[in-house]
């Protein structure tokens, strides 16, 4: 696109031609239109998808299912499990009466964390000597188990503190113990919803299917069917055609931004805190990447299956698994984390929320955009280049 | 007007080790019927290829419509009609929509767009199935309505890759009767092909055999060129024995199954009478007819690719 090879030199006398990209336009519209597979992906999946993450992916952790055993059945010990299960962040499966009862509870998934307190518990705390609390945590669904040890943490040291303070006499008691409290705020997204932060993930993650699998496949399905040669045999450009193929997933990928958007604030009352504009622009941008990764699947695949494989493991993936989308890149391995430099993914979901949920703009995001707009140059360039090659 | 519609010298193409198409001069006259004949993966296609500009030649220069086969190949494009066995169309649009697509790349507008639309369609016979989808289309409809699609922009040159291949032979009979009907109006058709009987049609043919080309002429000349020893039918019992009994008699320059009797070509063909009675009775093989007979294009080619020997046979 941006440096032909040199034989293209002549062709380039000849304008672009409307009438040729409006022919392969309206023909991707109707294709697109009479192939219900393709409607479903473009228009039914985004819901879905959104419907599905906003309801079943849940970083936030409430109603632990907890089992306690109680040696010691004293007034401290049922004190200490009040305070637990009054906080709402867990809830009571049964009061074991021995070990066996907790062991069957964790192995059924019957709780997904226990706490045994021991005999002498009272006669410790009463004493103010340190006492132990055993909790065990089902540590198989590690996210929920790392939050459910967080609570527990902090439901002792707050009870702890209580003890504490009732100890050293009620009216100087809270100052000292505890000289420096921590008091917590959480900004961006005070209640910890996950699927503010979802949202703009599947946006992610549908420009890549829109623009890379659908745009792929769809070259390669003229490839494998021989219409690929006979549009060839036409004088029409390398140019023309790409400009024609790829535009309609550039409108379709806008309606999709649209809905995903607007489905985010309508049912799950997703707010945009930053400016739209914005968005759309940063939205365009990764579509920009995501067309050039298809456009250039499509020159190394000659099969409809190869390409799906290949859109997939270069576009949908990354930007799934590598992007933040669901697995915060900060606890990735350091090779992972370098790698997720490589995909466009990784700047997109950064910017977007930061976008989405800060309200910041590219003062703030700018070494993102101007990271997407490096990776989408270069793979625009590079698949353009490699279009042409084939088709010249 | 050009005088050769088709003029390539030493065209060549090479795909990695493998010579494809090895040093072919070819010389279309303007407004004929050319046959480009030759068994699969002779290189018919990969020549086809070269011609039509999509497909860079590994040597060789030459011009199609006028135009450098290497460096024009926008100007070549818009000068030629191309169909392959495919009859790529799309499936899931309707006739016209494919039709008003092919206008739409090939910049037909206006007022022709619609006569050349209506025209194909006339021509396809496809009229009153418009709105059909392609998919729908029985095979001889789809590939007429290919032609159609292929000529839209009325290009002097029409490149025909086997376009009769899987279509029953009702539909290839009227098929050919387009192609004459084309040709009839100045159009230079070019067609590949490996059935004979199509090839009777044409008035130059040009055979291919391993990347190399054994023979031009029309068909008249090449039977007579090619053809000018004796050929015998032979039908008798045991076919396959006959032509075992007498593959080794040298007599015979030529033996060839061809269905249900056995072609036999010779020098001298009162000797050969002889001696395929002498090793048939030997053999215990009875003769039910042995007669001389005109020799067919496919007896013309069966004797010039033995001609050509193993220089052109390859795997």
């Amino acid at each position: 696109m941006n440096a032909p090879p040199a034989d293209t030199a002549r062709r380039r006398r000849r304008r672009l031609s409307l009438r040729t990209i409006r022919a392969i336009m309206r023909r991707e519209f109707t294709d697109v239109r009479r192939d219900r597979r393709s409607l479903i992906l473009t228009f039914l999946y985004p819901i879905c998808m959104l419907v599905m993450y906003g309801y079943g992916i849940r970083y936030d952790v409430d109603n632990v299912p907890l089992t306690i055993l109680d040696y010691d059945h004293s007034a401290e010990s049922r004190d200490l499990t009040e305070h637990m299960l009054r906080s709402g962040y867990f809830q009571l499966v049964r009061w074991a009466q021995n070990e066996r009862d907790l062991n069957r509870d964790l192995t059924t998934d019957a709780s997904k964390a226990a706490v045994v307190i021991p005999r002498q518990f009272a006669a410790h705390v009463r004493a103010g000597e340190p006492v132990t609390v055993q909790a065990i945590i089902d540590g198989s669904d590690s996210n929920t188990a790392t939050i459910a040890q967080g609570y527990l943490l902090a439901m002792m040291a707050g009870y702890s503190g209580t003890v504490v303070a009732r100890q050293s006499g009620a009216a100087a008691a809270p100052l000292s113990a505890s000289p420096i409290e921590l008091k917590s705020r959480i900004w961006y997204n005070p209640e910890l919803k996950s699927v503010n932060f979802i949202v703009p993930g599947i946006i992610a993650v549908i420009m890549m299917i829109v623009g890379a699998i659908m745009t792929a496949m769809s070259i390669v399905k003229e490839k494998e069917r021989g219409t690929m040669e006979q549009i060839l045999v036409s004088p029409i450009r390398p140019l023309e055609m790409m400009v024609g193929k790829i535009f309609p997933y550039v409108i379709i990928a806008f309606i999709d931004l649209v809905i995903i958007v607007c489905a985010g604030y309508l049912i799950f009352h997703v707010p945009i805190k930053g400016s739209l504009l914005q968005l759309t622009a940063l939205s365009l941008l990764y579509l920009t990447s995501s067309l050039g990764i298809g456009v250039f699947v499509s020159t190394i695949a000659d099969t409809m299956q190869s390409a799906m494989l290949a859109a997939i493991f270069i576009s949908l993936l990354p930007s799934v698994l590598l992007s933040g989308f669901v697995f915060p890149i900060e606890n990735m391995p350091v090779v992972i984390q370098l790698i997720t430099y490589l995909f466009p993914g990784r700047y997109f979901v950064t910017a977007i929320r930061g976008v989405y949920l800060k309200g910041v703009g590219l003062s703030v995001l700018w070494p993102e955009a101007l990271m997407l707009l490096c990776f989408s140059t270069a793979i625009v360039w590079l698949s353009a280049s490699r279009f042409q090659e084939k088709l010249g | 007007m050009i005088e050769f519609a088709v003029d390539v010298k030493g065209l060549t193409r090479v795909f990695d080790t493998f010579v494809a198409v090895d040093h072919i001069d070819l010389r279309v006259a303007t407004g004929t019927v050319f046959g480009f004949l030759g068994p699969n993966g002779a290189g018919k296609s990969t020549t086809i290829r070269m011609l039509c500009g999509i497909l860079r030649p590994s040597g060789g220069t030459g011009t199609v419509g006028g135009f450098d086969i290497a460096t024009q190949t926008e100007q070549l494009k818009s000068n030629i009609g191309y169909m392959s066995q495919r009859f790529s169309l799309y499936e899931e649009l309707t006739v016209e929509e494919n039709l008003r697509f092919f206008a739409g790349i090939y910049n037909v507008r206006g007022a022709q767009r619609q006569a050349r639309i209506a025209w194909a369609v006339e021509m396809a016979g496809l009229r009153g199935r418009e709105h059909l989808k392609t998919r729908e289309l029985a095979g001889g409809w789809r590939q007429r309505l290919a032609l159609g699609c292929a000529v839209l922009h009325e290009p002097p040159i029409l490149f025909l890759d086997e376009p009769t291949s899987g279509v029953d032979p009702a539909s290839r009979r009227n098929f050919w009767e387009m192609i004459g009907e084309l040709s009839s109006r100045g159009i230079t058709v070019f067609v590949t092909t490996h059935y004979m009987d199509e090839a009777e049609h044409c008035d130059e043919l040009a055979l291919i055999y391993g990347g190399r080309l054994v023979a031009t002429g029309s068909p008249a000349t090449l039977k007579h060129r090619y053809m000018s020893r004796a050929l015998l039918a032979l039908e008798c019992g045991d076919l396959m024995s006959a032509f075992a009994a007498l593959k080794p008699e040298p007599a015979l320059t030529g033996v060839a199954l061809f269905g249900t009797a056995l072609h036999l070509t010779a020098d001298d063909e009162t000797a050969a009478r002889v001696a395929v009675a002498a090793r048939l009775q030997a053999a215990g093989i009875s003769i039910q007819r042995l007669e001389r007979i005109e020799p067919s294009l496919e007896d013309t080619f069966v004797a010039i690719v033995e001609a050509s020997g193993s220089n052109g046979a390859r795997a």
